[in-house]
């Protein structure tokens, strides 16, 4: 990325009541979302994934499935990149739950089935399929931010 | 609707989760169902994925958590997986552990080798 701004293509803003109800309808719409703004099938469907992890993580250890509270999910579209915000009120990501999803849930061994995982898998999920993810809890606000580089953009370029 | 649909062929029962999605909203009920099975004495399985587009770490650990209590993939084969569904086996590896065939025939074939 050049030192430039990037000025966004698409800004959509989304509050979603902490139900896990309203997870389907999330994904769908990021999907369909990231599809029209030139992501191919396969990113946009890794896209949803991460946002559908995140925002249940929010919505079952954040707010507790408590319906009174919300999940705001913010997607922002840039020529080079997708950059999508996960925030809430609840109780914050413990600090070392993202370094610790360092994908080794997925090192089980295939011939033992005591060792396949059956839960702990989405926050590694989320950093297999987006190019940067980073967590803040300031203020009582916590917010999960990933980015998702354009196919045509090269991995290694910092943005 | 009913989240699955199931019929028999001899000892085979096979699933149809009718749910387009297999996220956190239905994975516990969905395993829920299918473990009442294998307790009534179900001893192989095949999960048809046809309506299924979406699935989740939540849905993904509901079948393994079925393949456990089945006791492997030898009791437990899947079939008409989109390539959406299966893009999260081959993220996690699970397109190692789980039998994934292109049909139900194949599929019901595979448990009564």
């Amino acid at each position: 990325m050049n030192s430039t701004p990037a000025v966004a293509n698409s800004h959509i803003k989304l509050t979603i009541e902490g139900r896990l109800a309203n997870i389907g309808m999330v994904g769908a719409v990021t999907r369909i979302l990231s599809s029209e703004s030139g992501f191919s099938v396969m990113s946009s469907t890794e896209i949803e994934l991460a946002v559908v992890e995140a925002v249940t993580n929010v919505i079952k250890y954040g707010l507790l499935e408590l319906p009174s509270s919300d999940v705001e999910l913010s997607l922002t579209y840039y020529e080079q990149y997708l950059a999508i915000e996960i925030s809430d009120k609840g109780i914050p990501m413990p600090s070392q739950a993202l370094d610790n999803a360092d994908g080794s849930v997925f090192d089980y061994l295939e011939d033992d089935m005591d060792t396949w995982p059956t839960s702990g898998m989405g926050l590694s999920l989320i950093k297999a399929v987006m190019d940067r993810v980073e967590y803040s809890s300031m203020n009582g606000r916590n917010t999960l931010r990933l980015i998702k580089l354009m196919e045509s953009v090269d991995a290694t370029t910092d943005s | 609707m009913e989240s699955m649909t199931i019929k028999h062929q001899g000892a085979v029962a096979i699933i149809e989760p009718q749910r387009k999605r297999i996220d956190a909203s239905f994975a516990i009920k969905f395993r829920e169902d299918v473990v009442a099975l294998v307790d009534q004495g179900q001893k192989k399985l095949v999960l048809n994925m046809t309506n299924v587009e979406f699935i989740d770490s939540s849905g993904l650990g509901a079948v393994v958590s079925i393949m456990k209590v089945i006791g492997g993939n030898q009791n437990l084969t899947l079939c008409y997986v989109k390539d959406s569904v299966l893009a999260v086996f081959k993220l996690t590896r699970m397109d190692k552990i789980f039998i994934i065939l292109p049909n139900e025939e194949e599929a019901v074939a595979r448990l009564q080798l």
